[in-house]
């Protein structure tokens, strides 16, 4: 298989995990204009919770699903009795506190299963190699690449298209006016963060044969999280998207070509990205 | 704080201790990254204890503990002073980072109290300070005989694949040197950036290659896992590309608890092979197994045991006083079998020379183990040999 085609088939695919871990936070961002940097907590507490659940017998789908929501639910409390007291404040206020979250959460894990990796379990479809091309591939790389982008499709209709959308946007936008109609603006953050919560969830354990889960999570690929959201601009999904796909295919040839550089390359694009684009990949 | 203070303070503190308990300050991470080592020193330390019994000549010995997780010289100096003139230490132990145990070996020296090294594995940590010694390894420790293993096997053409800091390079460059010399090629070298976690574009770049072998070297915990899973999950095993590990790679504390039988038909090279079949170490899984049940024993368990072991030796010849001219004296040239097998304290030196092991992966009764299949006796610090 040529260089070129081992580039493209890589950088998809780790570009595709890239998003899936970020997405849940772009969402956050973009839609209630909190920063959270406690977003790779619900990632993790996702991943421990399936491994818990495979362990004690569950079916690894049915571990990952009950996970998936037992986040969203964790983060009912959490935006209900702290985050939400943050959206006035300003953006360093809120980055100290869910900070502050996630060393917590580091803390209560480690304490809990001890500083080691957690194996999230695969279903029997998704472990094992295939031949594409001539070339062995993880099988779960390529189910990582299709939920990538299904989640773009479905987070699009969701926030671009939907009702719910609207009902978002219009509270976050324009609070007063929003309550003023009826809209009950209080139901509407909590579920766009248990929204976010679950997203997190979704890549953590998707995520997790590639950043494995144990207690440093949260802080570990918290920069990797930031770059996305920084390049890709915290207005757009796309942008996200489209910021993973840069910053995942860059790094993946530079490791190809000259390994030293790889992540040099990823952190460079960053810093030209915020240099020459700001406000995002789509900003005008 | 001047030196000659800091010198009257530790003299005056000795004086008014003289009956306490032998207290020994262990320097260890209790929290961060690699809070799982700590915690594996301090259980061998308690095991060790209910096995050989607390007193030493009629002293009770005691262990104390400080938390440093990172890399921090001046917090290690400052944790080791405090060790001293605080907790009244007649020994230091622990340390698992070299420019930390450099640091401390300062206080070392100024108090003139013997400190054990169960980790640090950078070269020459011992020539700065008398009063250190070492039950740990040095990295050509290791890696030499790994090279000499390779060349038994005519897998003669081999990639390099480390981590990219010091300790990885260095590696790199001696396993170089060796191979090499001893008529080996290195096909391919990769320097991985250290935060990085996808190790599918290395795997596929070094498959293209074609060697017989890949040697690697990574820090442990997720890093090494992703290692030795892009590893398996690019097809190189299946391609008959063997995997050898200097590092954390197929730890038992920590990466092989996670990979399982991910891990099966990986090597390493290791100061202690826990399948050896020698009284010593089947007395020491068996005390392991009554006093601290449940945990999976590591070769970071017999470094802090061994260190006990040492640090007893030191307070039995001095009879619990403070001296640590003759407690270093006591274990220069001290020669013993434990469970990694025989141990020599080099003399001038105060290196170990000891056994290094080449251990493959396989599945005993369901549990991915490592099992050992080659012995090399009496290896020196090779940095000072080749």
């Amino acid at each position: 298989m040529s260089l070129l085609a081992n580039i493209l088939v890589d950088g998809l695919a780790f570009s595709m995990v890239l998003f899936l871990i970020a997405a849940g936070l772009a969402m956050t961002l973009g839609l209630m204009r909190i920063v959270n940097m406690a977003h790779g907590m619900f990632a993790m507490i996702a991943g421990m919770s399936t491994a818990a659940l495979a362990k004690a017998g569950a079916a690894p789908l049915v571990a990952a699903l009950l996970s998936i929501v037992l986040v969203a639910i964790l983060a009912a409390p959490l935006e209900r009795l702290l985050i939400r007291r943050f959206y006035q404040r300003s953006p360093m206020d809120q980055m100290l506190v869910t900070l502050g979250v996630a060393f917590i959460a580091s803390a209560v894990a480690s304490a809990l299963s001890g500083p080691f990796v957690v194996n999230v379990p695969l279903p029997a479809a998704m472990t094992g190699t295939f031949e594409i091309m001539g070339r062995s591939f993880p099988a779960h790389r390529v189910v990582v690449v299709a939920m990538g982008a299904l989640t773009m499709l479905a987070l699009y209709v969701l926030i671009e298209k939907s009702r719910f959308g609207i009902l978002v946007r219009a509270s976050v936008e324009r609070a007063g006016i929003a309550q003023s109609i009826g809209i009950n603006t209080g139901v509407i953050y909590v579920v766009a963060f248990m929204a976010g919560a679950a997203l997190a969830g979704i890549g953590g354990i998707l995520g997790a044969e590639l950043l494995p889960i144990e207690p440093t999570y949260p802080t570990r690929y918290l920069m990797v999280m930031l770059a996305v959201v920084a390049v890709g601009g915290h207005d757009t999904l796309l942008g996200s998207f489209v910021a993973s796909l840069l910053l995942g295919t860059a790094s993946t040839a530079m490791k190809y070509i000259y390994p030293e550089f790889s992540s040099l390359i990823f952190f460079g694009i960053m810093f030209l990205m915020l240099k020459l684009k700001p406000h995002g990949i789509f900003a005008r | 704080m001047t030196r000659s203070k800091l010198v009257l303070s530790l003299l005056l503190a000795t004086a008014a201790h003289a009956h306490a308990d032998v207290v020994v300050g262990i320097v260890a991470p209790l929290s961060g990254q690699l809070a799982a080592q700590g915690q594996a020193w301090k259980e061998a330390l308690e095991a060790y204890q209910k096995s050989k019994g607390d007193t030493v000549a009629g002293e009770r010995v005691r262990f104390v503990y400080k938390d440093l997780p990172d890399v921090n010289p001046a917090k290690a100096r400052a944790v080791a002073q405090e060790l001293v003139l605080s907790d009244k230490v007649q020994y230091l132990g622990g340390f698992v980072y070299t420019p930390n145990a450099v640091a401390a070996s300062q206080v070392a020296t100024l108090a003139e109290v013997p400190m054990v090294i169960f980790n640090a594995a950078g070269v020459g940590i011992n020539d700065k300070s008398p009063f250190v010694v070492r039950v740990s390894y040095t990295q050509p420790q290791l890696t030499i005989p790994a090279a000499t293993f390779l060349m038994e096997n005519g897998w003669k053409r081999v990639a390099t694949l480390v981590s990219d800091y010091a300790s990885g390079t260095d590696v790199e460059k001696t396993f170089e040197k060796a191979f090499t010399s001893r008529g080996g090629q290195v096909v391919s070298k990769i320097r991985v950036p250290l935060d990085n976690f996808d190790f599918g574009p290395f795997m596929q770049t070094i498959k293209a290659a074609k060697p017989d072998a890949i040697v690697v070297f990574t820090p442990g915990g997720a890093i090494s896992i992703g290692a030795v899973k892009a590893y398996k999950e690019n097809g190189l095993d299946a391609a008959g590309i063997k995997f050898l590990g200097l590092a954390g790679e197929v730890d038992e504390a920590g990466a092989l608890k996670a990979l399982g039988k991910q891990a099966l038909g990986v090597y390493s090279s290791n100061f202690y092979n826990p399948t050896s079949e020698s009284p010593q170490n089947k007395e020491f899984r068996a005390d392991f197994s009554r006093y601290a049940p449940g945990v999976d024993i590591s070769p970071i368990h017999t470094q802090a045991w061994e260190g006990a072991h040492l640090i007893y030796q030191m307070i039995a010849a001095t009879k619990g006083r403070k001296d640590g001219k003759a407690a270093m004296k006591a274990v220069e040239g001290m020669k013993w079998i434990g469970p990694r097998g025989e141990m020599l304290i080099e003399p001038g030196t105060r290196d170990l020379v000891q056994s290094i092991h080449i251990r493959q992966v396989v599945e005993v009764d369901g549990k991915a183990v490592n099992k050992g299949i080659r012995t090399f006796e009496r290896q020196p610090d090779w940095s000072r040999k080749e």
